[in-house]
C-alpha cells in the first residue's frame, strides 16, 4: 500500500514539474517579435530626416559592437520604421529596419532603449519634429511583400541606382532624389510618342516635378494596326507634377502652345492646320494590393480613380497659333478644347520575384477614362533588361486618336557595383 | 534492474535542466585574462576618432549594483580606503572599439551629488569578476548621450559651422499648423482632420508672389506631410490696397516639399467650369495667371540665442531659406457682352521667368506647441523688370490666439498690348501694393 502510494505521489510529482517546466520553456519562447500590428493601436513611421537616420545607424552600429547579438547593421537602402503605442508616452514599441522585399529586423521593448539611449529614443519618438512619412508596412498581413513592393515602387520610383527605358528614365543620387525623364504618359493611356511630349524633372520616392516640351524623339518604335496615321496629338510647353504618398496617387499636368510651335517636329505628322494638345490632365487614384500564393503566385494591384483632361484645339495662322472651331471632318466644336472626364482602372500582375529583385513578367490592363485602353506585357529576361511590349486602343475616335496600335520599347536597370 | 523510482528521479532531473540546456546563461568570453577587459591607457595614447564610445548609466540600479561591487572589491582589497565614491553616484563609462573587433573598458567615472568626478581605478577594477565588468560594457540597461556632440541632435541642430537644422518645426509653421485647427482670420483655415491629412483653404498665391488680397483666388485643398492638392475658385478677399489685383478663374494646383527640394505647379482656365458667374476686379481689364510653376532649393540653420543667454537678439529659431526659379503666364483680355473671356495678350516668355528667394524663420515651438514669432519674406525677381516683394509676421499673443500683418509690393507694372486702344497701343497693369492684418485662433 505504501509503496502504491509513493508511486501516485511521484507520478503526481513528475506531472507537476513536467507542467511548471513546459510552461517556462514555453514562455522563454514565446518571445518573438509581434508582426503585424494593429493600426487602431499603434502609429508608424519612417525616419526621412537624415541626421536622425544617421544617429539610429551609428546606435546600432555600436550596440552591436558592445554586445553579442544577431541583429544586423542599418544597410543604406533600408527604412527604417519607428512605431509607438498610443497609450504609451516617451517609449518606442518597435524600430524595424530592412526592406519590404528583403524583410525586417526587429528590435522592441527594453532592447530599443538599450540601443538608442534615453534621448535619441525620445527624439525620434516626437514624430511631429522632424521629416517622416506614415507607413502602413507593420500594419500589412504579410511582414515580407516584395512583389507589392515592386509593384508600388518601380511604376513611381525605382530601387535601382539607374533606371533607362525608351519612356521613362530616373537617375538617382542617393536614396532622396534623382532627375527624371519621361516620353509620353503611360497613366494617361499614351505612351511613347502617342502623347506628343516628353517630362524632364526631379523626382523622389514621394513626388516629382518638372516640365513638359514637345516631343523631340522622332522614332519608330512600334506599329499601327488600325487607324489614321497624321492624326496624333501635338506637343507644347508646360509643367507637371505627381505625388505618390500612403496609397494615393495624384498627378496634374498642363501645357499651352502659343507661340512659335517650330520647335514641335509632330506638326510635319499632323500639319499646321490642325493642332491638337492635351492643355491640361489630372489623374487621382488609390493603390490596392494583394499578394497571391494560389493564384500563378505574385502580386495583383488594383487603381481605381478618376481622370479628367482637355485636348486644345489649335491651328497655325502666319505662325501664330489660333484657336480653332473646325474639325478635320468639316464639323464645328463647340468650343476650342474638348474636356474629358471619366473612371480609371489599372490593374498590375507581377509573377514571383527571383531572388527577391525582379519578377519575370509583368502584365498590366488599364482604361483611362474615355480616351484608351492599354495592355502592356513586359518581359525581363534578367533583372539589367527587360522587353514591354505595349497595346493600345483608343475608345472615342478623333481627330487626335484612331485605332489601335503595338508598341515596344526596352528598360534597362543598373546598379552601382560599389553598394 | 532498475527501479521506477530512479526513473522519475532522472526524468525529473532532465526536466527540471531542460530551460538550462536550451537556453544557456553562461557568457561566451572574448578575452582570456581579466587585463584583456579593460584598456591599457599607457599601451596606446592614440585612438581613432570614433574608436571611444561614451556614455552615462540612466539605470540607476545597475550603477548602484556595480559601484557597490567596486566599493567591496576596494575595500577588500585596503580596509583603510578613503572612499570618495558612493554607491548614490551617477556612472559614466568609456569604452574602446577595438579594430580586431570587440571592445574593453576604457574608463568608468562616478559623478557625486556634490558634481565631483571621481575615476575608477584601474588597479581595483581588474580584480572585479569578468561578469560585471562585462555587464557595463554590454550596456544592457537604459543609458544616455554624454557630451553636446552627441546631444546637439534634442533641439534639431547639426554641430557645424553652418549650423544646421533639422526643417520640420519651421516648415510646419507656414505649410499647415502644429496644432489641430488654425483659423485665421481669413487668410488662411487649416483643419487636420487627421495628424496625417489637413483640409486648408488659403486665400491668394503667395507662392508665385501674389499673396491674400494681391490675388482674387481661393484655394482649397488636401494637405499632406509632402503634397498639398487644391482647386483654385474665384473669390475676393477684403484688405487694404492701392493696384490692380490678379484676377481669379477656376484651376488647380499641386504643391510639394521636401527638406531639400520643392516646388509647384497651377493652372487656371476662364472656360473650366462657367465664365458668366465670375466677378472681375476690372471687368475691362481682367489680368490673370493661366499657369505658374516653380521649383527650389532650401536650407534650415539655427539663429537667434537662447532666452537665458545675456545680451540682445532674435529668440531662438529655425531661418529657412529658398533659392529657386518660378515660370508664370499672365493672360490680359475683357469680358465681353456675352460675358466671354476675349484674350489680348499674353505676358511674354523671358518676363514669365523669376527669381525666387524666400525666408521663413520661426522661433522653436513652446511646450504648447506655440511658435511665439513667425516672419516670412519673399523675393520674386523677373528678367524684365517685373518682380515683388511680400512678408508676413505672425505674433501668438496667448496659447490659442495670434495676430498677424501681411503685404506685398510690386516694383512695376506690365504693358500688355490692347487692340481696342489702337495697334501696338498697350494698356499697363500696375498690381500696386497690399497689406492685410489679420487674427487666428487655435485649438
Amino acid at each position: 500500500m505504501k509503496r502504491r502510494l509513493d508511486t501516485i505521489r511521484y507520478t503526481l510529482c513528475t506531472c507537476l514539474l513536467l507542467a511548471i517546466s513546459s510552461q517556462t520553456i514555453l514562455a522563454q519562447s514565446n518571445t518573438s517579435p509581434k508582426l503585424n500590428l494593429d493600426s487602431r493601436r499603434y502609429q508608424a513611421w519612417t525616419i526621412e530626416h537624415e541626421p536622425y537616420r544617421l544617429l539610429v545607424e551609428n546606435a546600432l552600429d555600436e550596440y552591436i559592437a558592445l554586445t553579442e547579438t544577431n541583429l544586423e547593421p542599418v544597410m543604406p537602402g533600408d527604412i527604417i520604421i519607428a512605431i509607438r503605442s498610443k497609450t504609451a508616452r516617451n517609449e518606442l514599441f518597435q524600430l524595424r529596419y530592412g526592406q519590404s522585399a528583403q524583410g525586417f529586423s526587429i528590435i522592441e521593448g527594453e532592447e530599443i532603449k538599450w540601443i538608442l539611449g534615453r534621448t535619441l529614443l525620445l527624439t525620434i519618438f516626437e514624430k511631429d519634429k522632424y521629416y517622416h512619412l506614415d507607413s502602413a508596412i507593420p500594419f500589412s498581413k504579410r511582414a515580407v511583400q516584395p512583389e507589392l513592393d515592386y509593384l508600388a515602387t518601380e511604376l513611381f520610383w525605382t530601387k535601382t541606382d539607374m533606371m533607362i527605358s525608351l519612356d521613362r528614365a530616373i537617375y538617382r543620387f542617393g536614396n532622396t532624389g534623382g532627375i527624371l525623364y519621361e516620353w509620353g504618359n503611360e497613366l494617361a493611356g499614351r505612351p511613347y510618342g502617342e502623347a506628343g511630349y516628353m517630362r524632364m524633372g526631379i523626382s523622389t520616392p514621394v513626388f516629382k516635378i518638372g516640365i513638359q516640351i514637345p516631343s523631340i524623339v522622332a522614332m519608330t518604335n512600334g506599329y499601327q494596326i488600325s487607324g489614321t496615321d497624321n492624326y496624333k496629338l501635338n506637343g507644347g510647353m508646360g509643367g507637371f507634377g505627381a505625388f505618390s504618398y500612403s496609397n494615393l496617387y495624384g498627378e496634374l499636368a498642363f501645357m499651352n502652345n502659343t507661340g512659335d510651335m517650330s520647335q514641335d517636329p509632330s506638326l510635319d505628322v499632323t500639319g499646321l492646320d490642325f493642332i491638337n494638345y492635351v492643355d491640361f490632365y489630372g489623374l487621382i487614384y488609390l493603390n490596392l494590393g494583394v499578394t497571391t500564393t494560389r493564384f500563378l503566385g505574385g502580386a495583383f494591384q488594383m487603381k481605381p480613380g478618376f481622370t479628367f483632361q482637355r485636348v486644345a484645339h489649335r491651328k497655325m495662322v502666319q505662325d501664330q497659333v489660333e484657336s480653332r472651331f473646325i474639325g478635320r471632318d468639316g464639323l464645328a466644336f463647340t468650343n476650342d478644347a474638348t474636356f474629358y472626364y471619366g473612371f480609371f482602372l489599372r490593374a498590375d500582375y507581377v509573377s514571383r520575384l527571383i531572388d527577391n529583385r525582379f519578377p519575370r513578367m509583368h502584365i498590366t490592363g488599364q482604361i483611362s477614362g474615355t480616351t484608351s485602353f492599354l495592355a502592356k506585357v513586359t518581359i525581363n529576361a534578367t533583372q539589367a533588361l527587360g522587353i514591354p511590349i505595349t497595346y493600345i486602343h483608343y475608345i472615342s475616335e478623333t481627330d487626335w486618336q484612331t485605332g489601335q496600335t503595338l508598341l515596344v520599347g526596352v528598360s534597362i536597370k543598373l546598379e552601382n557595383p560599389l553598394d | 534492474m532498475i527501479r521506477p523510482r530512479t526513473i522519475l528521479q532522472l526524468l525529473i532531473l532532465i526536466i527540471w535542466s531542460m530551460p538550462i540546456l536550451i537556453f544557456p546563461q553562461e557568457y561566451t568570453e572574448l578575452y582570456e585574462t581579466m587585463d584583456e577587459w579593460i584598456y591599457d591607457k599607457d599601451e596606446d595614447i592614440f585612438l581613432e576618432p570614433g574608436q571611444i564610445v561614451e556614455w552615462a548609466v540612466i539605470d540607476r540600479e545597475q550603477s548602484r549594483y556595480f559601484l557597490k561591487k567596486y566599493l567591496d572589491v576596494l575595500t577588500d582589497m585596503d580596509p583603510m580606503a578613503n572612499l570618495q565614491i558612493q554607491e548614490t553616484d551617477e556612472m559614466r563609462v568609456k569604452a574602446v572599439k577595438k579594430e580586431t573587433g570587440g571592445t574593453v573598458l576604457y574608463s568608468v567615472n562616478a559623478i557625486s551629488r556634490a558634481g565631483a568626478l571621481n575615476e575608477l581605478s584601474k588597479t581595483v577594477l581588474v580584480n572585479m569578476s569578468v561578469k560585471d565588468i562585462k555587464r557595463v560594457l554590454e550596456r544592457k540597461y537604459e543609458w544616455d548621450y554624454i557630451n553636446n556632440l552627441d546631444t546637439g541632435f534634442i533641439t534639431g541642430d547639426i554641430i557645424n559651422v553652418f549650423q544646421e537644422r533639422n526643417y520640420k518645426q519651421c516648415r510646419d509653421a507656414f505649410w499647415w499648423t502644429h496644432r489641430r485647427v488654425d483659423f485665421g482670420f481669413f487668410p488662411r483655415i487649416i483643419l487636420r482632420v487627421t495628424p496625417r491629412y489637413a483640409i486648408n483653404l488659403e486665400f491668394g498665391r503667395e507662392e508665385i508672389g501674389y499673396p491674400v488680397n494681391a490675388s482674387r483666388t481661393l484655394n482649397i485643398g488636401l494637405t499632406t506631410e509632402v503634397f498639398n492638392l487644391y482647386l483654385t475658385v474665384p473669390s475676393a478677399y477684403p484688405g487694404i490696397s492701392n493696384g490692380h489685383p490678379l484676377d481669379g478663374a477656376y484651376g488647380g494646383g499641386l504643391k510639394f516639399d521636401s527638406p531639400r527640394f520643392g516646388g509647384s505647379i497651377s493652372f487656371q482656365d476662364l472656360d473650366f467650369v462657367s465664365k458668366g458667374d465670375i466677378t472681375y476686379f476690372d471687368s475691362e481689364h481682367i489680368i490673370y495667371n493661366d499657369y505658374s510653376g516653380q521649383l527650389y532649393w532650401s536650407f534650415t540653420n539655427r539663429v537667434g540665442k537662447p532666452e537665458d543667454e545675456p545680451g540682445f537678439g532674435m529668440p531662438l529659431g529655425s531661418l529657412r531659406i529658398f533659392i529657386g526659379t518660378t515660370l508664370f503666364s499672365l493672360v490680359y483680355g475683357y469680358q465681353d457682352e456675352n460675358a466671354e473671356f476675349i484674350t489680348l495678350d499674353r505676358s511674354q516668355k523671358m518676363m514669365a521667368l523669376q527669381g525666387l528667394l524666400r525666408a521663413e524663420y520661426a522661433t522653436d515651438m513652446d511646450e504648447n506647441y506655440i511658435n511665439k514669432w513667425r516672419f516670412m519674406s519673399q523675393l520674386n525677381l523677373g528678367l524684365t523688370g517685373l518682380g515683388s516683394v511680400q512678408f508676413s509676421a505672425t505674433r501668438s499673443i496667448i496659447q490659442w490666439l495670434s495676430v498677424s500683418a501681411s503685404g506685398a509690393y510690386f516694383w512695376s507694372g506690365v504693358d500688355f498690348l490692347d487692340s481696342r486702344l489702337g495697334p501696338e497701343e498697350t494698356y499697363r497693369w500696375e498690381p500696386g501694393w497690399y497689406f492685410n492684418p489679420s487674427i487666428s485662433i487655435y485649438f
